[in-house]
């Protein structure tokens, strides 16, 4: 499938971009980094329940990634490449180039964040298999959402904070079922205990990446 | 909209209070705070009536590219928030009273709450747009877009979590409990509400013609 | 507070709410109106 071909070569140019200046990796983790610490010195001494840290944790991860995800197109309308991109792919290609890309750019925040987080934080998970799935599939929708919000974004002005505003509500599911899977994870290595959050996190996805191919034309033509 | 409509639904809603105060049962447990229910839930139910027609004359706009379309979408997004500002507002009442807080993010309050920040997000986005036909589209992609993510937190997310909304409305089936005088005042209450809305609905849209009339003048 | 207190608080929040938004909506038609009406009047002149 062409378009398939096409996004791979969208994702590749932009991991090469990234890699040249990694602007955006940079400010991920340091905004990761910089809330864990705040995060942990505020817990201090005072212990913290297994239901608090599974939310600390995902507070952590979607606040850095707001930070990050976003730079996705609007670099492409600072530098003014996004009239190019236009007249050489596939829309349907670019909306899965970036969003696999913010994906790749999610997952590699939560790993260097996720065990600095178990070490800072004296955070211990039984399941860890139930764990690291529902943080997947949570990022798939938290990239997926996001991928689409900062293509509409990037057509206005006042950027960053209105980036966090109009995706909040949207990612909002995949909060609760994140939270929810992690928490109980900690507990339970059985998989089978956090089935009613993978299942609405996948259908979340599912549906949003959906809904994001149908929409990306209209966001993108403007 | 004439004067014998208009009356019709004053009368009408004036009939419906008279009922919930006078006539309708009381639900256990609940007692008084029963007649809450004929007045709250139709403007939590108005919100997302507003919020659908908001969705539908976006996907009418994006088809049609005719900007009359996002001057509906907007009307009806500006009715969803008066109402749906009304709703939280007065469940937020009703929560404090019957069990003792404001606030609690049971799924319920959290639904509406996230309908709140969704319509504040599509005007902030509106604001943040100058030209008429990128706000338009671009406002029209996200009125979609969260069409389709909230039914995730208004129906699946209850279903799968325990409410502390009352048991008529919200319960594990999905079902109505109610019998009676409860639900007809009930449903009366609904229908009247919502012809309610179709006169502030009706208003906004004559609002619209004259705004078009006048930018055709000048 | 006696619960019947706080329904009828509760109704009349709403009532002023939407009532007074009608009214806002009335009045903002009828200027609009009247703004419509001059400029048709000196257009016709």
């Amino acid at each position: 499938m062409p378009f398939l071909h096409e996004a791979l070569i969208i994702f590749q140019k932009d991991i090469r971009q990234e890699f040249r200046t990694r602007y955006t990796v940079n400010a991920i983790l340091l905004f990761a980094v910089v809330t864990l610490v705040a995060v942990s010195f505020s817990i201090g001494t005072f212990s913290a329940s297994n239901e608090v840290k599974s939310a600390l944790l995902w507070i952590i991860l979607f606040f850095s990634g707001m930070s990050g995800l976003s730079h996705i197109f609007i670099r492409e309308e600072e530098k003014h490449t996004a009239d190019t991109l236009k007249l050489v792919a596939r829309p349907l290609s670019i909306f899965l180039g970036k969003l696999l890309f913010n994906f790749v750019l999610f997952i590699a925040m939560q790993i260097i964040i996720i065990p600095l987080f178990f070490a800072v934080m004296n955070f211990e998970v039984k399941g860890i298999f139930p764990f690291i799935i529902i943080l997947s599939v949570g990022g798939i929708g938290l990239s997926a959402g996001s991928t689409l919000i900062a293509a509409i974004i990037s057509k206005a002005s006042a950027r960053g904070a209105l980036f966090t505003v109009l995706a909040f509500p949207i990612l909002l599911p995949v909060l609760v079922a994140g939270i929810s899977g992690t928490k109980i994870s900690v507990t339970s290595a059985d998989f089978s205990a956090v089935t009613a959050e993978f299942q609405m996190l996948i259908a979340y996805s599912v549906v949003v990446i959906t809904g994001a191919i149908l929409l990306f034309d209209f966001v993108w033509k403007e | 909209m004439s004067y014998f409509w208009k009356f019709g639904i004053f009368l009408w809603l004036i009939l419906v209070f008279l009922a919930a105060f006078l006539w309708a049962p009381l639900a256990e447990g609940l007692g008084e705070y029963t007649r809450i229910i004929y007045f709250h839930v139709p403007t939590a139910w108005l919100t997302v009536v507003a919020f659908l027609i908001g969705a539908v004359y976006s996907i009418l706009y994006l088809r049609k590219r005719q900007i009359k379309f996002d001057m509906i979408a907007e009307a009806a997004s500006q009715i969803g928030l008066v109402f749906c500002l009304l709703a939280t507002i007065t469940g937020s009442i009703w929560a404090k009273m019957s069990w003792g807080s404001f606030w609690n993010w049971d799924p319920r309050e959290t639904s509406i709450f996230i309908l709140l920040l969704v319509y504040a997000a599509y005007f902030a986005l509106r604001s943040a747009v100058e030209q008429p036909d990128r706000k338009a589209a671009l406002a029209s992609v996200y009125s979609i877009f969260a069409f389709i993510t909230v039914p995730f937190f208004v129906f699946i997310v209850p279903r799968v979590y325990a409410s502390l909304h009352p048991d008529p409305l919200v319960n594990p089936e999905g079902k109505i409990h109610m019998e009676g005088k409860m639900l007809m005042t009930f449903l009366s209450s609904l229908f009247g509400f919502t012809l309610l809305f179709f006169w502030i609905f009706k208003s906004k849209l004559e609002l619209i013609k004259i705004k078009i009339s006048l930018k055709e003048r000048e | 507070m006696e619960p019947i207190y706080v329904v009828l608080v509760i109704v009349i929040v709403i009532w002023i709410g939407v009532f007074g938004y009608l009214l806002s909506l009335d009045r903002q038609i009828k200027l609009l109106k009247k703004a419509l009406e001059k400029l048709e009047k000196t257009g016709n002149n």
